[in-house]
């Protein structure tokens, strides 16, 4: 099946040639040669990813598609370029050993919108330009995902650059100019055929954990497990890692450090994620976040006041009470008090159905549920016992006490009432 | 209920099926319903503790997010101890808390269960009154946890004096549960405990 590909020249210029996989370097290099007129095919090498293409074998070696790039550069004598290396090579070898063939993964945002496989590639750093050759391969991820490892030596002309650039494409599809895949170095094959540490199915390809152990998880487990973490907020901000989390068999040093993984979720969920990071920034910066639904603006104040607003244009303008989150009042934080400033903070052209809803939601919000002491924010009690834990700014509280949760709460009303003062409240089947 | 979570409970109820602790009868577990977020547990009694020979009913709810979050167990049979609510059967168990991980399962919760019935942990209390008696009481702790087995789980050794003290307060025209918690939660004192029904 014959296929397209680019053929980038000495002059940069590019020459669309069309090849078959059949074909051995020298037939290549030969219809560079005629399509191109001055190049003598004894003079040009062909690269390929740092990696030179030579010999007799033919191109089926090489992981060439559709819009694949080839780069000609010109010596002047044989022999003149150093060796030259694959890049891929290395990092196989880590992952794979003797078995099967690996294949790195990587997050198609700009296309798929999936996990797809990928493509390693190599440019050179400062002219972003891919005829280069390298020093020496690379031994591992932390050589590819470390920028400024690798030596190299660029053949375009007049650069001076001399450290390699490892990027990624996606598999699945020809290139989409100016942008790259990002790796997903967790998503493996799974060669060993190890099965799912939540559903004990064996899928591939499959999430492992950075944990000594490297449990595994498939990636429709993977994507249950954070869009649960998401919901109840238990990622965890690591200062350098950002927002995220741990293996889930509760393993040490076991923290996703690159937190594109997390696009697994999905756009709409990775956007919740990117949110709700971003707040768990501001809460622990001790900053305020705005209280109006949709709204999600936070900032950093020192304002001591009571009376904060939300400031426009980036925000939406809300004025509200900084103890009880709910829109700006006089007096105390108490029901009455909450619904005139709702109504005061309702514009004058709204409907008045729009204002009985509001009040009535309020009504409701303030007969179900408690504040939390730390963040104010509405805690609603479904079940279980008094020790309450707020997962927005992780304050323990007694739903009893309104005070931080403490020994005495426990020992005293822990799932509620003192058996003490009420031992007949049975809820439970007896056979006597 | 998520997929997941049904996958895994079908994989893992097998596995408790077929466990060597079921062919020994020291742990069971049984469904409630098809959508498999109920099930019913039972433990034995470990040997050498006041439960031995007993049987506990265990309620076991699975969470949508299970086996991300831990499934919710409570006692459904009366049970005398530290870490146990003797009013609700809620318990108070790591491992059923923030300690839970994916890893676990069925058969590790119910295992987990029995090792805590063999090993109480009073410093940690679900029920202050009986972690109270555990520790400055022990003997009678033991003899009342011995008591409950035997009355509401089938536990073959009874206290006699117990059972007088009992229906002495049932003869008078208490109901004989009420009196029996009167009683363990007042070191089986008769006169306090008849005090502490009429109080209350």
């Amino acid at each position: 099946m014959p296929f397209f590909i680019n053929i980038r020249l000495p002059d940069k210029s590019s020459l669309l040639l069309e090849i078959e996989k059949e074909w051995t370097t020298d037939k290549l290099k030969e219809e560079i040669s005629t399509k191109t007129k001055h190049l003598d095919k004894n003079s040009i090498k062909i690269i390929f990813c740092g990696q030179e293409i030579s010999g007799e074998e033919t191109l089926k070696g090489y992981d060439l598609g559709e819009n694949s790039t080839l780069h000609v550069i010109e010596v002047k004598s044989a022999g003149e370029t150093a060796k030259i290396f694959g890049p891929a090579a290395g990092i196989q070898r880590e992952i794979a050993g003797e078995g099967r063939r690996v294949k790195y993964f990587v997050y198609c945002k700009a296309v798929c919108g999936s996990v797809q496989p990928g493509k390693l590639r190599v440019r050179c750093k400062l002219c972003k330009d891919g005829a280069i050759t390298l020093e020496r391969e690379p031994r591992g991820w932390m050589d590819v995902l470390r920028q400024n490892v690798i030596g190299i030596t660029c053949h375009t002309k007049d650069c001076t650059g001399n450290k390699a650039e490892f990027y990624f494409k996606c598999g699945q599809h020809s290139s989409v100019d100016d942008y790259d895949a990002v790796v997903l170095n967790l998503v493996c094959t799974n060669t060993t055929d190890a099965v799912c540490l939540t559903c004990g199915d064996i899928s591939d390809p499959v999430l492992k954990f950075p944990c000594a152990v490297q449990h595994i998880m498939c990636l429709e487990c993977f994507r249950e497990y954070c869009l649960s973490k998401l919901n109840e907020r238990g990622f965890q901000a690591h200062p350098e890692y950002g927002y995220t989390v741990a293996c889930p068999a509760g393993c040490e040093d076991s923290l996703i450090q690159e937190s594109h993984h997390f696009r697994i979720m999905g756009n709409e969920q990775y956007s919740r994620y990117q949110q709700f990071g971003a707040e768990e920034w501001v809460l622990k910066e001790r900053g305020v976040l705005c209280p109006a639904p949709g709204c999600g603006q936070g900032w950093i104040t020192n304002d001591s006041g009571r009376r904060l607003q939300c400031s426009e244009p980036q925000g939406c303008g809300m004025v509200f009470c900084a103890e009880c989150r709910e829109a700006y009042h006089e007096g105390e934080c108490d029901l009455a008090s909450i619904q005139q400033g709702a109504i005061a903070s309702i514009n004058s052209a709204d409907l008045s159905q729009t204002q009985q809803d509001r009040l009535q939601s309020l009504d409701t919000i303030h007969k179900t549920t408690k504040s939390c002491p730390k963040c104010s924010t509405p805690v609603e009690r479904s079940g279980g016992c008094m020790h309450m834990h707020c997962i927005r700014c992780k304050h323990e509280w007694c739903w009893l006490c309104l005070i931080e949760w403490n020994s005495e709460c426990q020992s005293d009303h822990w799932f509620g009432d003192n058996p003490l003062n009420n031992p007949l409240n049975y809820h439970i089947e007896f056979i006597d | 209920m998520a997929n997941i979570a049904v996958q895994r409970i079908k994989r893992e109820f097998k596995e408790v099926v077929k466990s060597e602790e079921v062919a020994e009868c020291h742990i069971q577990v049984e469904l409630v319903n098809d959508s498999f977020t109920e099930l019913k547990g039972q433990i034995a009694g470990p040997p050498d503790t006041p439960y031995e020979g007993a049987t506990f009913n265990l309620e076991i709810k699975i969470p949508e997010t299970y086996p991300f979050n831990p499934p919710k167990v409570k006692f459904l049979t009366a049970i005398w101890h530290p870490n146990i609510s003797s009013v609700t059967g809620a318990i108070c168990l790591d491992i059923l808390k923030d300690q839970w991980a994916a890893a676990m399962t069925l058969r590790t919760v119910l295992l987990s269960l029995q090792a805590l019935l063999a090993a109480a942990e009073p410093d940690d209390p679900q029920d202050a009154v009986v972690a109270k008696q555990y520790k400055e009481n022990h003997p009678i702790f033991l003899k009342t946890a011995r008591h409950w087995a035997n009355i509401y789980a089938g536990g073959t050794i009874r206290e006699d004096d117990y059972d007088n003290r009992v229906i002495q307060l049932k003869n008078m025209g208490f109901d004989p549960h009420k009196a029996r918690v009167a009683l363990s939660t007042h070191n089986w004192n008769v006169e306090r405990a008849m005090e502490h029904i009429l109080n209350y």
